[in-house]
């Protein structure tokens, strides 16, 4: 049987938490031709053999940070014209999960385990725009999304 | 050695006076404190601002203990390693964070076993030694559940909601 052929993977999250936890997801994508866009140039040690996009970290009430992440992101999708994205968070995942469903892309949303009562705000904002939209919790689990498949643990 | 840290974003210097006043009676313990940029500097432990994530990780892993902000970052990178784990939560109310999610995080992962959760700075010397005994963690992998690999890779491969959704159904 002939091998299927690899799709080009953007994952893209934060720092911190955010990004280990994309880390931890690594095994679900490794085998496609994956591309990673971070805040830290320090992350590209962890990811060394993969190609690696350095994006500026933004919260919400700073806006024109905000404007810089999304023309930087969409400058990343023109380069690298991803088939599916996955983001575990934050700002920057929902720039990444709207510009993938402009783009055409699979888009993936892994809401980050820190939150444990309820849904985080991008994850709240940005959910309902990604094919896939899923919860570490299963009592935050909904019957129209986010759905609950396990956690990074 | 013990190694506290309260993650790279912002100083927890609640703990970290909680810890450097523990320390003060351990002299035969050797402390290492990430106290955040322009965090309270302790006197009875060694301390840096903050740790490239490289060297951040070398301590981590030559630590017998790790005393952390209930902060995912951290309590992940120490559970890769397999490290016993105390963390103390930022609050709130006391503007050490945006609110109590780190709260409810150590809540839940005391209740999973995964570590050892000091509601406060008053608390927390009575879970460590000579007082408190701390037990050795279950290990974990160091990636995610099978069951949250296995969906997103078949979700890749076939992005199909209606696949999904019976996989969800089956869980339940």
């Amino acid at each position: 049987m002939a091998e299927p052929k690899k799709k080009r993977v953007l994952a893209v999250s934060s720092g911190g938490g955010h990004w280990v936890q994309l880390l931890r997801l690594r095994p679900a994508y490794q085998d496609q031709d994956i591309a990673f866009a971070t805040v830290n140039s320090d992350y590209q040690q962890d990811v060394t053999q993969h190609r690696f996009f350095l994006i500026n970290d933004a919260t919400r009430w700073d806006k024109m940070a905000l404007l810089i992440l999304a023309f930087r992101l969409l400058f990343i999708f023109i380069r690298f014209r991803p088939q599916v994205v996955i983001s575990t968070g934050a700002a920057c995942g929902y720039f990444a999960i709207r510009l993938g469903k402009l783009f055409g892309a699979t888009t993936i949303w892994v809401d980050s385990i820190a939150n444990v009562e309820e849904m985080s705000l991008t994850g709240q904002l940005v959910g309902r725009h990604a094919d896939l939209w899923l919860t570490q919790w299963p009592e935050l689990a909904q019957p129209q999304g986010p759905y609950f498949h396990g956690g990074v643990l | 050695m013990i190694f506290v840290t309260v993650g790279g974003q912002m100083p927890f210097d609640r703990l970290i006076k909680a810890m450097d006043q523990w320390a003060a009676n351990q002299p035969q313990l050797r402390c290492l404190a990430q106290v955040g940029r322009g965090g309270w500097r302790p006197k009875h432990m060694d301390w840096v601002e903050i740790l490239p994530p490289q060297k951040f990780r070398e301590h981590l892993n030559g630590a017998e203990l790790v005393v952390a902000h209930a902060g995912m970052g951290s309590i992940l990178s120490a559970l890769d390693m397999g490290k016993k784990l105390l963390v103390m939560p930022r609050r709130g109310h006391l503007q050490e964070t945006r609110n109590d999610h780190q709260m409810a995080t150590a809540n839940r992962l005391a209740a999973m076993g995964l570590v050892i959760h000091a509601r406060d700075e008053k608390e927390l010397p009575q879970l460590l030694p000579p007082h408190g005994k701390i037990d050795p963690r279950r290990s974990t992998s160091c990636y995610a559940s099978p069951q949250l690999l296995d969906a997103i890779r078949s979700f890749i491969s076939e992005p199909d909601p209606d696949t999904l959704t019976t996989a969800i159904t089956s869980y339940e």
